[in-house]
């Protein structure tokens, strides 16, 4: 297939409907008014020579490269900057306009290396092309004079190099690091001939404002900025087009290859949740893939105080399954599971909760939506019928206030952060409801219009207070609600919102909310015009998560903000495949499409086609299948692709679960926290090793495409099916797409989804059926899935997690961008130099009083637990509030963690947990303890080579 | 105005400044101006505290800083003598008292000499040009300062 | 059964009546036992029983009546009697999704 080249307009397409008609070079074309001349030419299929123009910024008109003549107009216009007019005649060729280009390029040769042979950018450098293109033959003013070619590289980013010798200062990376990424972190430095690229003050770009997302480094024409592989290995031969495995909004990459290596992950323009943009770890840390640590062999083991030893896959799934059935016949049917990975394929997860229904003949599978976004799904269902968002990534575009409560995108969904950020720019407001000052309430050119630090574990409190500024003022849109929603269902509501102790003032002193700020902001929420609602896990994981959903979607509701593009209720999803996960069935309460496993028509169609009964009862969650196993009825489960130790709460009740497992099975990657506890290890693959498709926050499906062979012998799908049929349930598929051929059989929101559908439409948003062939962007624009939308009463619980004299602040978790969940990926890449441990944030009063300097070791203890990190003042928390990450093992943050979950769904209460803080000498005797026993139980004894 | 107005440097004093100049409309220049009036030069210090109070980032606050060249991102010499470069005052020999100056005080036109005395910088049209070569001493306009008064000027005023 | 695991099956259950006492109308018993029915496994649900049995220490009034309704009422009548009532059963329900 060749390396995939998307046409570049040259500047960004307008969106004005009215249409213009002019001639150039002789031909008519008809574009959108507000188009440049330089698109409008595309569109013929002619390129006007150009290097600082590109079609993700905005014209700039610096390079002198594009100029035209018109008819009737002086001088020589650039056609990037000047718009088309009605009947405008336009030649971009003429001897003319030749000599100037021819002139331009002259000066920028005469100042450029001319090395292009072993140039790393040979092949695929735009001065390159348009040197060829204006036909230069001469640089009349020679080599000798004053020029850059001396000026020293920065090699200081990991991923890519700047290389100022070759640089032709078209700014495109400032803009792009501007318009694109919104960070700001380049300048032009200096002015005329000394104008150089800068990072922040002049800094390398390592430890500058530069957050590595890379868009610079696309937009560079030449070889200035570039990825190190490319100057390592050379330029890729072959590109697919595939979807980024790492977080939920599900960025499309073309993976650039040369054979079976990748040498760069390039933002797809037309990725419709991403749009040309990505992070860096999609585009840059991909490099797991190959890492030292990876394994590729399976192994066994009888106990886990025995080294693992390496076996043929034959004798590893052999023996998984003997211990599974062996298991089984000893504790009953019931006493194994499954949890299905939300970072595999859909097709992948069907195939587990399809072994766990078939092969162990049982409910008990689930999976870490469990611990994000569980509440979500009850939420949601009960309020609208549906349970996920209602908006496509392209709403923002439409927004006129944005709410973020419980979420911080800049760190976990930054491409979405990026485009809020353009629209917030361009006049939209912004309301942040998070204890700490997340970036959002004041970064460059961006300032939140309210930030609501409130207290954690209070949202219900602060959501039931806006909700009576918004029925007390009279802010309601009635006319929405009577047609849409239950009338006296809403009355119930409105009378309970009402109440005065519902009142900021009165609830100011529980939420830490001063009422005024609550009141403007719930006023700008409802008056604002477009409305919409983006959340995370700071709603999700605490006991009143499936609540507080519920309580965003009446605030919703009440404002009519909901149907139409620019408003909605928009839960960020956390993983690539969290959304998919859900889809398929991992729930142990329901089959795929979110059908009850009570629900005798659904159960039956599936039994139909399975050939198997399938049990008609809940099956156990993950906290429960971990109760269970403390109390010796549990015994054997099937993890593929997460790793429970280090992500869920309350880490010694997990350890002590799986402790008292018999038969741990563990597929992953490397070998995990949870792999100490285990039995079998099945290696994994990565998600350039297979293919299937990936669920995005958006519903939207989308096709991961293999590009190399799986390193470990077998795609994930291909283990399951292995495991399945020694377990005595044949399974034969032989390729993804039969997999998702099945689940659009028995799902009817997936009935219209394969992978030639895929392949026509790019990506598919679920609901996809008959009613709406090619998918639906933005639901109940007629009408709530369950007919009308339920208000609920949501009367505030305090958690049960307390501060008091033993333990009197507030803990609270997050993540970072650099490092993703439980690092197991991003730490085996070069982003560990962005997040080498997890740090503890703690407000320099707090400190203070505890005498703690930044930088200090301190124990963090609960009534769970404890464990030692560094100290880090700011006051980025309020007083009485620490935060930290998760990403590194050896701070086993999870140790702190309570069993307190949300009433509905047990996802856990993360966000919560009443900590002290005190001076350490170094790590706790648990972790001192954990790191050995993992030392120990992580070695492997080499299969001996046959003789 | 000669460095002996200027002030000395702290975090608290220069936030001082930033803050009287924040609230302006297109407040980056006013407040770099201020800065450079008060302490006689830009430091890298000041240009995070200029974003952070102006929610712009650091690289484009550095961006125009040095766009500028009338802002110093090192001190000045104890006097500053800025010599017009432009064609009416070339025309009236401005290049010969260039050159003579530049060997007496042992530096290139746009920098300082080693011991701080001296700052000698370019500067373009003072509208001065019928009484040409033209500076500005110290803040304060000189004209007619051909070779003999740039002599006198360096060893007199300028010590 | 263990005292602990007791503790913890009364302490999700309460705190799941917590939500549905809340509610509008009289229906929590009906609610709650439904909830149990669409989100407990069998063996929890036995196991909460055998605690009422045994005393139903801990449990709030609408939690022990809803436990009452899971020992002798099939999921299926809950969920028809809730239905009845004028309640959706978020948990048995399909939504939109299900197509």
């Amino acid at each position: 297939m060749g390396v995939i080249h998307e046409i570049d307009h040259g500047t960004p397409a307008s969106r004005d409907e009215r249409r213009v008609t002019l001639t150039i070079d002789g031909q008519q074309v008809s574009v959108p008014a507000g188009t440049s001349i330089m698109r409008a030419a595309t569109a013929l299929g002619t390129t006007v020579p150009r290097l600082c123009a590109t079609d993700s910024l905005q014209a700039f008109g610096s390079c002198r490269l594009c100029l035209v003549e018109i008819e009737g107009r002086a001088g020589t216009p650039a056609s990037c900057t000047t718009p088309v007019a009605e009947g405008m005649v336009v030649v971009t060729q003429n001897p003319r306009l030749a000599k100037l280009r021819k002139g331009v390029m002259e000066l920028y040769i005469s100042d450029h290396p001319l090395d292009c042979l072993t140039c790393a950018a040979n092949g695929d450098c735009e001065l390159q092309d348009m040197a060829g293109a204006v036909g230069l033959r001469e640089v009349r003013y020679g080599y000798d004079g004053d020029n850059h070619l001396c000026d020293v590289k920065d090699e200081s980013n990991p991923y890519f190099t700047y290389d100022p010798s070759k640089c032709i200062a078209c700014s495109r990376c400032v803009r792009a690091c501007d318009e694109v990424q919104g960070t700001f972190a380049l300048t032009i430095a200096g002015r005329g001939f000394e104008s150089r690229v800068a990072a922040s003050q002049a800094e390398p770009f390592l430890g500058s404002e530069c957050v590595s997302c890379g868009a610079c480094v696309q937009a560079c024409p030449t070889a200035t900025l570039i990825e190190k592989k490319v100057i390592e290995v050379g330029q890729p031969e072959h590109s697919e087009i595939t979807t980024c495995a790492y977080c939920g909004v599900g960025c499309t990459f073309k993976a650039e290859m040369r054979g079976e290596e990748v040498v760069r992950m390039v933002p797809f323009k037309d990725g419709k949740a991403n749009r040309g943009h990505s992070c860096v770890k999609g585009r840059f840390a991909w490099g797991y893939a190959t890492h030292r640590e990876r394994i590729l062999n399976p192994m066994i083991r009888s106990s886990t105080a025995e080294p693992w030893r390496e076996v043929s896959w034959e004798e590893a799934i052999g023996y998984a399954a003997s211990e599974f059935k062996r298991i089984q016949q000893k504790y009953g049917r019931h006493s194994v599971g499954g949890i299905t990975s939300s970072r595999c394929t859909n097709e992948e997860t069907f195939l587990v909760q399809k072994l766990v229904r078939t092969a162990f003949a049982n409910n008990n599978v689930d999976t870490c939506a469990r611990v994000c976004h569980s509440p979500t799904g009850y939420g949601l269902k009960t309020a609208f019928g549906t349970s996920a968002g209602t908006q496509d990534f392209d709403s923002v575009e439409h927004v006129d206030v944005a709410l973020i409560i419980g979420a911080n995108p800049t760190d976990g969904h930054p491409v979405f952060a990026s485009r809020l950020k353009q629209r917030l720019r361009e006049g939209a407001k912004l309301i942040v409801v998070d204890p700490r000052r997340i970036d959002m309430v004041r970064t460059p050119h961006i300032e939140a219009d309210f930030h609501l630090p409130l207290r954690p574990g209070t949202n219900v409190a602060v959501l039931s207070a806006m909700a009576h500024v918004v029925v007390t003022e009279g802010l309601v849109n009635e006319a929405f609600v009577r047609e849409r929603c239950d009338w006296s269902e809403f009355q119930d509501w409105a009378a309970f919102v009402s109440d005065p102790r519902h009142s900021p003032e009165t609830l100011e002193p529980l939420t830490g909310v001063p009422a005024a700020d609550l009141r403007g902001a719930a006023r700008l929420y409802a008056t604002g015009g477009n409305a919409a609602i983006y959340y995370g896990l700071g709603v999700t994981e605490h006991s009143q998560g499936s609540t507080t959903v519920m309580a965003i979607a009446n605030l919703a509701m009440a404002t009519g903000n909901l149907g139409r593009p620019g408003v909605g209720v928009n839960p960020l999803r956390g993983q690539n495949n969290v959304q998919g996960a859900c889809d398929m069935g991992s729930f142990p309460h329901e089959l795929s499409g979110y059908r009850h496993v009570a629900d005798d028509a659904a159960r039956e169609m599936f039994e139909a086609v399975w050939g198997v009964d399938i049990d008609h009862e809940p099956g156990l969650r993950i906290p429960n299948m971990l109760d269970a196993a403390v109390e010796g009825a549990f015994k054997g489960i099937y993890i593929q692709g997460e790793d429970i130790l280090q992500s869920d709460p309350n880490t010694k009740h997990v350890a002590a679960g799986l402790a008292a497992m018999e038969c741990v099975v563990v597929q992953d990657l490397f070998l995990n926290e949870t792999a100490v506890h285990a039995h079998v290890f099945l290696p994994g693959s990565t998600f350039l090793e297979k293919n299937g498709t990936f669920t995005n926050a958006e519903r939207r499906i989308q096709r991961v495409r293999k590009v190399m062979a799986p390193r470990n012998g077998y795609e994930d799908w291909e283990i399951t099916q292995l495991l399945s049929n020694a377990l005595g349930y044949p399974s034969t598929y032989t390729h993804p797409s039969q997999i998702m051929d099945e689940i659009a059989a028995l799902t009817p929101t997936f009935a219209g989804v394969s992978f030639t559908a895929l392949d026509e439409h790019g990506s598919i948003q679920w609901p996809c059926n008959a009613i709406s062939p090619a998918g639906t962007p933005v639901m109940h624009m007629d009408g709530f899935a369950r007919g009308r939308g339920k208000f609920v009463v949501t009367e505030y619980v305090p958690t049960d997690e307390k501060t008091g004299p033993r333990f009197p602040l507030l803990l609270t978790t997050g993540r970072i961008l650099s490092q993703y969940n439980v690092g197991a990926q991003t730490r085996r890449t070069d982003n560990v130099l962005w997040h080498e441990e997890d740090l503890l944030e703690i407000h320099p009063h707090d400190a203070e009083h505890r005498g703690i300097r930044d930088g200090d070791w301190v124990k963090l203890h609960s009534r769970a637990g404890a464990t030692t990190l560094r100290a880090q003042i700011t006051d980025r928390v309020a007083p009485g509030v620490v935060y930290t990450t998760f990403h590194h093992p050896a701070t086993q943050a999870n140790v702190v963690t309570t069993e307190f979950s949300d009433w509905a769904t047990n996802c856990p209460e993360y966000k919560v947990t009443a900590v002290e803080v005190s001076i350490s000498n170094g790590p706790t005797e648990w972790q001192e303890r954990y790191e050995a026993a993992a030392a120990r139980s992580r070695l492997v004894v080499r299969a001996e080579p046959a003789e | 105005m000669s460095a002996s107005r200027h002030q000395d440097w702290d975090a608290a004093a220069s936030g001082e400044v930033i803050a009287a100049h924040a609230g302006q409309q297109g407040a980056l220049l006013p407040i770099l101006h201020a800065l450079q009036a008060r302490f006689g030069w830009i430091r890298d210090e000041d240009v995070p505290l200029i974003a952070q109070v102006l929610n712009l980032s650091r690289a484009e606050v550095h961006g125009v800083l040095t766009f500028y060249h009338d802002f110093r991102r090192s001190p000045p010499g104890r006097h500053v003598l800025k010599l017009c470069q432009a064609e009416a005052c070339q025309a009236r020999g401005s290049r010969d008292v260039t050159a003579h100056a530049e060997q007496k005080l042992g530096v290139a036109i746009g920098e300082t000499t080693a011991d701080g005395r001296v700052s000698f910088e370019p500067i373009y049209c003072l509208g001065l040009c019928a009484s040409g070569p033209a500076a500005l001493v110290d803040g304060v306009p000189v004209a007619r300062l051909g070779v003999e008064a740039m002599d006198r000027l360096l060893d007199g005023a300028l010590t | 059964m263990s005292a602990a695991n007791a503790e913890r099956l009364v302490y999700m259950a309460n705190q799941i009546a917590y939500f549905f006492v809340s509610q509008p109308g009289d229906k929590a018993a009906l609610q709650i036992a439904d909830h149990l029915n669409a989100f407990w496994d069998p063996a929890m649900r036995r196991a909460i029983g055998a605690h009422l049995e045994a005393g139903g220490e801990g449990l709030l009034p609408s939690t022990a009546q809803a436990v009452r309704l899971l020992q002798q009422a099939t999921p299926k009548t809950v969920e028809r009697a809730l239905h009845a009532a004028g309640e959706p059963s978020p948990g048995h329900d399909p939504g939109d999704d299900a197509g």
